[in-house]
C-alpha cells in the first residue's frame, strides 16, 4: 500500500545560509540549515531533501563537512544535492550516511552519468531533479539544472526527459515546477497525474504547494510517491514568517489515507 | 591565560536560601543570610502580587486593571509579546489574548530553536487574535558573536540573545505603532539572579568590548544592540512601555504548565529555559563547568523564599549535577559543530579559567546612575539588578 512521503525541502546558498526562493531567483533568508535539519528530524519527517542551489553555478558540489553534520545530527532519510558531477563525490556523500543523492545540472551536459551512477551505486540511491515550466497551451518543457542557466537550451518535452531518466536507472524523479516555486498556488496536478501514470519509478512533486489542501488535491488525483514542499513547512500557515513545522503523520495523512485510497482506485 | 579580577573566597552558603559563593560578590549578614534573598523579600516581592493577601487573580485570569490600562491601538495590534515557546512568554501571550487584546507575537530565531519550542509557538500563533511575526538573526554573523562570548570566558553567553530579543520587540513595536510590550519576565521566578551571572545586556560598551577582543567590528553587534540610548528613544519618542503581567498574578510555573497544556496543547520541554538548545547548554553544561554556576540555585532560592520548596529539598536537587538528565556528549558535539569549534576545543574552553564582566570595559556605574535617575523621574521602584 502506498504511503506517500511528505518531504520538506531545504535550500542552502553559497554561504550555507538557509533560503527560500521565489521563481528560482528572489531569496528570503531563513536561518541556519543545520538547526532546521535538526528540527525537522525531531519532527520525524518522512524524508528531508537538502539542496545547495549555488553549487552548480560555482562549479563545486555541496560541501562534505556540511553534509557530514546533517547526517550526524539527523535521523531521518536524507537526500542531498547540488553540483554533484562525479562518482567519487557520490561515493563520499553516501559514505557519510545520506540515503540518496540528487542529480540534475550534470545531466544536461552528460546524461550518461546517470547510468554510470545507477550502475555503480544502485538506482535506490539516485534521485533525479527535473525542472519544468508549462508555457501556455504547449507541452510542458523540462530541463536538468536551472532553466535560466547559461547554455541551458530551449528545454525538452517533459515526458521524454523523465522516461529517459527512468530508463537510465534513476531511482526516483523529482518534478520541480520552476514557474511555481514559492508561489503557493498549488501543484500542477494534471501534469503530474499524467506523468505518474506513464512512469513506473517513484515520482516526487515539488513547487507550488502552499497548504495541506494542495497536497490533498494532488494525492486525490494520483497516487504519487512523494509530495515535497519548501514554503509550506518553513513558514507559519498563510504567512511569510519563518516558523518550521510539520504535520504529525498520525494527524494528517493517516486521517486522509482511506479516502485517498478510494480515489486512487478510480483513477 | 587571563586571570580574573574576581575575589577569591572561602566557600559559604546562605543560611536561608541556597545562594553561595558561586557568586563571588555575594554578601552575608551576621546571621549568614545573603543579599539575594534579603533583597528579594524586602524589596522585589513588593512589586508583585505575592506582596498582598487580597483576592488575587489566578493563572488563568488576567490582572484586569493592567489590561484596562493598555491603550487600544488604531492599528492592527494592541500589544507586542515576545514568544519563545517557553512557559513564561506563552502564558503572557495567552493572558493578553484572552483579555481581548490583539497580540503581535514576535519570535526571535537565533539559530537554536528546539522542535518543541517551535511546536508551542505554532499552537499559539494559530489562535484567533494573535498575529505571528518572526525575526531571523543572520546566523553566520550571530555565530561569530556567540563565539566571541565563549572566547571571552564570561558566563553571560546568552546576553547577545537577550538583548537581541529586546531590540526585535522594540523594532516591531515601532514598525507597527504599538505602544505596549508585554514581557514574560517575572520576579517570582527570576527575582534572584546575581549580576555577575548575567550582566546588564543594555551595557553596549561591555558587549562591544568582548567583540573587539575577538577581532569583530561593532557592526556585528549593531542588529542586536539595545542600549540605554535606544531604550530612551523608544520610551520618550515612540512612547513604548514594557509591562510585566506575570508580576500581577501569583504566577507559578507548575500551574502555568498544566494550564497551557490543557488550553493549547503546549508541551513541556523539561528544565527551565530549555526552549533553546543553547540556553540548555549554557545553564546546564557550560556555566556549571566553567564558572561553577548552577542556574537552578537562583530559581530554587526564589522558590524557597516563596515557600514552594524547603531549603533541604532544594539542596537535594542541587546535589545532582545540572547536566544529569542530558546526553552531554551529544549536546556538546552539536553546539560545537554549530559554532565551528571541534568538540575538544569547546571542552577545553569549558575547562579554562572563568572571567566575569568586571574583567571587561563596561559602564556599570554610569548606567546604574542613569537608570536610577530614570526611576526617580517616573516614580518606579527598583526591583531588578540594573
Amino acid at each position: 500500500m502506498l504511503q506517500p512521503r511528505l518531504i520538506p525541502v531545504l535550500l542552502v546558498d553559497g554561504q550555507l545560509q538557509l533560503v527560500k526562493t521565489t521563481g528560482f531567483s528572489e531569496r528570503h533568508y531563513l536561518g541556519d540549515p543545520l538547526n532546521a535539519a535538526y528540527v525537522f528530524s525531531a519532527f520525524e519527517v518522512d524524508e528531508l531533501l537538502v539542496l545547495d542551489i549555488d553549487a552548480s553555478t560555482q562549479g563545486r558540489s555541496i560541501p562534505l563537512p556540511f553534509v557530514a553534520a546533517l547526517a550526524r545530527f539527523t535521523s531521518v532519510p536524507l537526500t542531498v544535492g547540488g553540483g554533484i558531477t562525479s562518482l567519487e563525490q557520490i561515493h563520499d556523500l553516501l559514505a557519510l550516511g545520506v540515503e540518496k543523492v540528487a542529480l540534475s545540472a550534470v545531466l544536461s551536459r552528460s546524461f550518461s552519468f546517470l547510468q554510470q551512477a545507477a550502475d555503480r551505486f544502485g538506482s535506490s540511491t539516485i534521485s533525479v531533479i527535473v525542472n519544468v515550466r508549462s508555457l501556455g497551451e504547449g507541452p510542458a518543457l523540462a530541463w536538468f539544472g536551472r532553466p535560466d542557466a547559461a547554455g541551458a537550451g530551449p528545454g525538452q518535452p517533459l515526458a521524454q526527459l523523465v522516461l529517459a531518466s527512468q530508463q537510465a536507472g534513476a531511482g526516483e524523479v523529482v518534478i520541480q515546477a520552476a514557474d511555481r516555486d514559492g508561489q503557493r498556488h498549488g501543484y500542477p496536478v494534471a501534469m503530474l497525474a499524467e506523468l505518474n501514470r506513464e512512469l513506473t519509478i517513484p515520482l516526487v512533486a515539488l513547487g507550488g504547494c502552499g497548504s495541506h489542501g494542495h497536497m490533498a488535491e494532488l494525492l486525490q488525483a494520483t497516487p504519487i510517491s512523494g509530495v515535497a514542499a519548501g514554503s509550506l513547512f518553513v513558514y507559519a500557515p498563510g504567512t511569510h514568517q519563518v516558523l518550521l513545522h510539520y504535520p504529525p503523520s498520525h494527524h494528517w495523512l493517516q486521517q486522509h489515507l482511506p479516502a485517498l485510497q478510494e480515489c486512487w482506485r478510480c483513477v | 591565560m587571563r586571570v580574573s579580577k574576581a575575589p577569591q573566597r572561602a566557600y559559604q552558603i546562605c543560611s536561608r536560601c541556597v545562594m553561595d559563593t558561586s557568586d563571588p560578590w555575594i554578601v552575608f549578614d551576621c546571621q549568614g543570610r545573603c543579599n539575594h534573598c534579603t533583597d528579594f523579600l524586602e524589596r522585589r516581592l513588593s512589586v508583585t502580587a505575592y506582596s498582598t493577601t487580597d483576592k488575587i487573580p489566578s493563572n488563568s485570569d488576567g490582572p484586569e486593571h493592567l489590561w484596562s490600562s493598555i491603550p487600544r491601538n488604531r492599528g492592527l495590534h494592541d500589544v507586542v509579546v515576545g514568544v519563545s515557546g517557553g512557559v513564561d512568554s506563552t502564558s503572557v501571550a495567552l493572558l493578553a489574548q484572552k483579555a481581548g487584546l490583539r497580540v503581535l507575537a514576535v519570535h526571535l530565531d537565533n539559530g537554536w530553536d528546539t522542535p518543541i519550542a517551535l511546536q508551542n509557538v505554532l499552537q499559539l500563533a494559530s489562535l484567533p487574535g494573535i498575529t505571528y511575526e518572526a525575526e531571523v538573526l543572520n546566523w553566520n554573523r550571530f555565530k561569530a558573536v556567540q563565539r566571541a562570548f565563549i572566547a571571552a570566558g564570561v558566563p553571560d553567553i546568552e546576553l547577545p540573545t537577550d538583548i537581541a530579543i529586546q531590540a526585535a520587540l522594540h523594532r516591531a513595536a515601532v514598525r507597527h505603532g504599538i505602544r505596549t510590550i508585554l514581557s514574560g519576565g517575572n520576579i517570582a521566578n527570576e527575582g534572584i539572579l546575581p549580576v555577575c551571572w548575567m550582566y546588564n545586556p543594555r551595557d553596549s560598551l561591555y558587549a562591544e568590548s568582548i567583540l573587539h577582543k575577538a577581532g569583530l567590528p561593532p557592526s556585528f553587534y549593531a542588529p542586536l544592540k539595545f542600549g540605554f540610548r535606544q531604550e530612551l528613544r523608544c520610551r520618550l519618542k515612540h512612547r513604548i512601555r514594557t509591562l510585566y503581567p506575570l508580576n500581577q498574578i501569583r504566577f507559578s510555573k507548575d500551574n502555568a504548565r498544566q494550564h497551557l497544556s490543557s488550553a493549547i496543547g503546549w508541551q513541556s520541554y523539561g528544565g527551565k529555559h530549555c526552549e533553546s538548545t543553547y540556553t540548555r547548554f549554557c545553564q546546564l553544561i557550560y556555566q556549571p563547568r566553567r564558572h561553577g554556576i548552577d542556574y537552578r540555585r537562583s530559581h530554587l532560592s526564589a522558590d524557597i523564599c516563596l515557600h514552594q520548596v524547603t531549603r533541604s529539598q532544594a539542596l537535594d536537587v542541587l546535589a545532582r549535577p545540572a547536566w544529569n538528565d542530558l546526553d552531554v556528549d551529544y549536546d556538546v558535539a552539536f553546539v560545537a559543530r554549530k559554532l565551528d569549534f571541534s568538540a575538544d576545543q569547546l571542552q577545553t574552553a569549558m575547562a579554562s579559567p572563568p572571567c566575569w564582566y568586571i574583567d571587561f570595559p563596561n559602564r556599570q556605574s554610569l548606567l546604574g546612575a542613569a537608570y536610577n535617575s530614570f526611576r526617580i523621574l517616573t516614580g518606579r521602584r527598583k526591583a531588578s539588578n540594573f
